[in-house]
């Protein structure tokens, strides 16, 4: 069984943000929800890296465990999602997640936040696979049509890959070895407690 | 058990107005983080 | 002949230096084997231990997506999971074992010399509405938020998951309107009983005689005791300091950034564990712990022989009180 992982290799991303776009156009992401973002570190420094971050999808995750009502879930493929219509949008899982993957539609808590929004690595909700109600409440489920996420298709430089841990973890030890360096995989020691040694 | 009752009434009647004011406050992230560029 | 031969050795001679030192040089780009490319740039792991978190700079105009990693979440998620159940449930739990148990030996504290069936005015009705105000939203608010800390394992293996999030949703609704009521009551508590609340040498005595509680002893005490004193000061910090930070909560990053949202998380639980813990105790003893206490909260009256037994030095200023009025009135001219 594939156990889903996400790498960004921050030596090759530009930061053209065509895996934000993609996402966004894919699933109809509202104004003001990012599930994916690019971010620049050291902007215009000698040194300078982009890592597009989401959901990393993580190895015991931080924000299925602080759920007060326990919405989360994982699928077989190792996918994290979670469930809109039991979420009470109180904001614990953006406390606990190291990457700041939840999103929430509206701005203060008094309320409510509102149903918490992440990137669902193109895996959908609970509804049924492709369905209307499925797509309206956590977009496209390209997983469910034998598809990877769409941001990783859209990279421009393939600095982002989605897909099996093994497969991609392979894919970026061989361009480390090659380039002779490599800044390392973004997140896999937090999300998946492992790295890529070369 | 009069001042009882009415204390709840008063706490209700507070939390009232309060959750009216919180409406004024809460704005949807479309609108909070909206730049010019945008048409909403 | 012998030149050309010269010649030719020496031309020999020289490609053969040149093959050497070709060959003696270190191989580069094709084959780093010896350079370990992960080891020569700088890790994550290394960044996360210089910073306390990883930021950059974005093109979305909410700022907080600025931030790509955050590992103080890890530390808060232990709080959250395992620190605050423990020390939530030792201090709740311990609280009302030590209730019971005190109960079950010391009994209710009787008046010892029986109701006079005289009572005097204790509280007025502002206060006791007050009170109850103040009292009633901390009961529903100690339990709305005791669900998001334990109704996830108590619960839901009792109800299920849609019922549990249905309840949590409703008891969050309630969680932050009736806030504000909770607050305006501590606040107009602070300011109202401020006067009798501050502590003096007849408190450090009530103490040292065991304050009616640990032994048969009646130490003089004005309107508040030692132990109501101790009550309101619990009340007016500790309800300042779930106050304070429930409203950064509920207002989120308004005033701080995730770092700031983590630690008020932290303060506003803990505070609010010792205040159940506190506020069982001072239930208990306004009810079943002490007999003629509640009504002074109920109707506002209490036996004169109740207030002679736990608070004879206000129940001497009362009748003094009283006295003056009387003589004052007798004097005074016919109502104006």
């Amino acid at each position: 069984m594939a156990r889903m992982k996400f790498l960004c290799d921050a030596d090759r991303c530009i930061e053209c943000n065509a895996c934000v776009t993609a996402c966004k156009n894919e699933h109809e992401v509202p104004w003001g929800i990012n599930r994916r973002r690019v971010v620049t570190i050291n902007d215009g420094k000698p040194g300078e890296r982009s890592i597009s971050m989401a959901c990393m999808h993580c190895t015991d995750a931080p924000c299925a465990a602080v759920c007060p009502v326990n919405c989360f879930y994982t699928t077989a493929d190792a996918v994290v999602l979670h469930s809109k219509d039991l979420c009470i949008g109180c904001g614990y899982c953006f406390y606990a997640c190291p990457f700041g993957a939840p999103q929430y539609p509206k701005v203060g808590n008094f309320g409510s936040r509102g149903k918490m929004d992440k990137c669902t690595f193109c895996a959908g909700g609970p509804e049924a696979d492709g369905s209307k109600a499925e797509y309206e409440k956590y977009g496209a489920n390209r997983l469910a049509e034998g598809k990877l996420p769409l941001c990783a298709e859209m990279c421009s430089t393939k600095s982002l890959l989605a897909g099996d841990g093994e497969i991609i973890a392979k894919i970026y030890k061989e361009r480390v070895t090659k380039r002779g360096y490599g800044s390392g995989a973004w997140g896999w020691k937090t999300a998946y407690r492992e790295s890529i040694d070369t | 058990m009069r001042a009882f009752v009415l204390a709840l009434v008063a706490a209700a009647v507070i939390a009232v107005v309060w959750a009216g004011f919180l409406n004024q406050v809460q704005e949807p992230v479309s609108e909070a983080f909206a730049t010019t560029g945008v048409r909403l | 002949m012998a030149s050309l031969i010269r010649i030719l050795r020496l031309m020999l001679g020289a490609w053969a230096v040149v093959l050497l030192v070709s060959l003696a040089a270190p191989v580069q780009a094709q084959q780093p084997s010896s350079v370990n490319p992960t080891a020569s740039s700088v890790k994550e792991q290394q960044l996360l231990q210089e910073l306390n978190r990883i930021q950059g700079r974005v093109s979305i105009p909410d700022a907080r997506s600025g931030v790509l990693e955050q590992p103080a979440g890890r530390d808060w998620r232990n709080f959250r999971d395992v620190t605050l159940r423990w020390v939530g449930g030792i201090v709740i739990l311990g609280m009302l074992a030590a209730l019971i148990i005190f109960y079950l030996t010391r009994g209710m504290v009787r008046i010892e010399s029986g109701r006079s069936g005289r009572s005097i005015v204790r509280f007025n009705a502002f206060e006791r509405a007050v009170h109850w105000m103040t009292a009633t939203c901390f009961i529903i608010l100690a339990i709305s938020g005791l669900n998001i800390t334990f109704g996830r394992p108590l619960l839901i293996p009792l109800i299920g998951l849609e019922a549990f999030a249905d309840w949590s949703q409703w008891a969050k609704y309630a969680h932050n309107y009736l806030s504000f009521p909770f607050t305006i009551g501590v606040i107009v508590i602070f300011l109202m009983w401020i006067a009798g609340n501050i502590p003096n040498k007849v408190d450090v005595d009530w103490v040292k005689r065991g304050g009616g509680l640990l032994g048969d002893d009646h130490p003089p005490a004005y309107r508040f005791n030692a132990g109501q004193k101790f009550m309101y000061w619990v009340v007016v910090l500790g309800g300042g300091a779930v106050a304070i930070t429930g409203y950064l909560l509920m207002f989120p990053f308004y005033a701080s950034g995730i770092e700031g949202m983590q630690i008020a998380s932290v303060v506003h639980s803990i505070v609010a564990v010792l205040f159940v813990a506190a506020m069982l105790a001072h239930i208990y003893i306004g009810t079943i712990g002490m007999e003629g206490a509640f009504e002074a909260m109920g109707s506002g009256t209490v036996d004169v022989n109740w207030a002679k037994e736990h608070h004879s030095l206000w129940l001497d200023q009362e009748k003094a009180r009283e006295a003056t009025a009387g003589a004052r009135s007798a004097a005074a001219a016919p109502a104006e």
